[in-house]
């Protein structure tokens, strides 16, 4: 299970402005990451949880919420 | 790195290396150009050349070949000495460029809307260096790559561009100081095998993307307007043979015939022959010669279709959209 929480730490690491706040629905353009950072993010998660995301899907995030919905999608899908 | 920081890079790249041979010449000017800068700059070159050409474009860009993974660590951060961007961002424009060359979306055609003298003069600095210029351009690599960028070794060399540029630089020095016991050979070894090498090389690269697609001869009606440039074969380790490349992107020889010199074939050859490297992909002739036919019928140019017009991420994920075209693509 990715939680949200997990996500917006890991994106905490990368971001320089640190007072931007991050919640679920703080969309991915607004933090000016770059798409080298963004697609770290990703993996990272894929790593630690040990599953791959679609990229047809991957590529259609927005928010960082969505990050942890198409992760636990994949990972529930997985386990059928 | 992209946008903002990816074009500062590039500026910095393209002036400061400029800075460096304005010093060199300067410092020829007093002492004559000593054989260790030759050899410090040959060696340089050949790294971060063959880093490029081997390494970031047939082996990550196209899956020419596969090989031992410190190999394949090594060839990525050879070309990523030569500064020309992290692995993981240079092949997503790359696999982007081939999918869609010389059309709408092409990161760098010289195509670039217009006609006359003038717009092909844009439309070769575009496609040189401007298109680098450009902030809002970025290829995401989650859609282009996700293959290399899954791959942990090349998202760390990719975070650590910045930094493997620099001992790229240090490197020609260090050779520099150890051929010469001098300060002032580490200085013009820094000098021609970091900056000087730098300036040559990019400006090689980026002539592939210009030149490359406007003057030269095409053996391949490709959909694009792709060339064979002779004249920077030696310089550019086989890349120039391009209308070869965009008609077989996969295959790990660009050259195809015995007067088309491409080095970069001929070490992957020889890495594959002492058991180092192995799917190497060939095109044997009767296959050359079959493409060529179907080409010349479907007619080629920038103006011709695509195809398949599926991105490469989304036919690796889904088979019903991958197109019996073979390995070609
Ligand atoms: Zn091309
Ligand atoms: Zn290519």
């Amino acid at each position: 299970m990715v939680t949200t929480d997990e996500v917006i730490k890991l994106i905490g690491k990368k971001i320089r402005n640190k007072s931007i706040e991050l919640t679920a629905a703080t969309p991915l353009d607004s933090l000016g990451l770059s798409s080298l950072q963004i697609s770290d993010i990703v993996f990272e998660i894929e790593d630690a949880h040990g599953f791959e995301f679609n990229p047809v899907k991957a590529a259609g995030i927005t928010t960082i919420g969505e990050i942890a919905e198409l992760a636990n999608e994949t990972i529930a899908a997985g386990a059928r | 790195m992209d946008g903002k920081e990816h074009k500062l890079f590039i500026i910095a790249a393209s002036v400061i290396p400029l800075l460096g041979v304005v010093a060199v010449m300067v410092l020829l000017w007093n002492r004559v150009f000593g054989w260790s800068d030759l050899v410090v700059l040959a060696v340089m070159y050949t790294i971060a050349g063959l880093g490029v050409s081997i390494g970031y474009h047939r082996m990550l860009a196209h899956r020419a070949f596969r090989t031992h993974r410190w190999i394949y660590d090594a060839f990525a951060v050879a070309g990523t000495m030569a500064a020309q961007g992290p692995a993981i961002i240079w092949t997503a424009h790359h696999r982007r460029h081939h999918r869609v060359a010389d059309k709408d979306g092409d990161p760098h055609s010289p195509y670039h809307g217009g006609t006359g003298r003038l717009a092909l003069v844009r439309g070769l600095w575009h496609a040189h260096l401007g298109w680098l210029m450009d902030e809002k351009l970025t290829s995401d690599p989650l859609r282009y790559c996700p293959d290399l960028a899954r791959d942990r070794h090349l998202r760390w060399i990719s975070r650590h561009f910045v930094a493997i540029v620099v001992a790229g630089m240090l490197l020609p020095a260090a050779l520099g100081f150890a051929l010469t016991g001098s300060a002032l050979g580490a200085l013009t070894g820094f000098l021609w095998g970091g900056l000087a090498r730098i300036f040559i090389l990019n400006h090689i690269t980026y002539a592939i993307n210009s030149v490359g697609h406007v003057y030269g001869r095409r053996r391949f009606s490709t959909p694009d307007e792709s060339r064979n440039v002779a004249w920077l074969s030696l310089a550019s380790f086989g890349e120039s043979w391009h209308n070869n490349h965009h008609a077989f992107p996969r295959s790990a020889s660009h050259g195809m015939r015995w007067y088309e010199p491409d080095v970069s074939a001929l070490v992957i050859g020889t890495l594959r022959r002492v058991g180092l490297a192995w799917d190497v992909i060939t095109i044997d002739r009767a296959r050359q010669e079959a493409r060529a036919e179907g080409l010349a019928r479907a007619g080629g140019g920038r103006h011709a279709a695509h195809q398949p017009a599926a991105p490469m991420a989304e036919r690796m994920v889904d088979p019903a959209l991958t197109r019996t075209t073979g390995d070609v693509e």
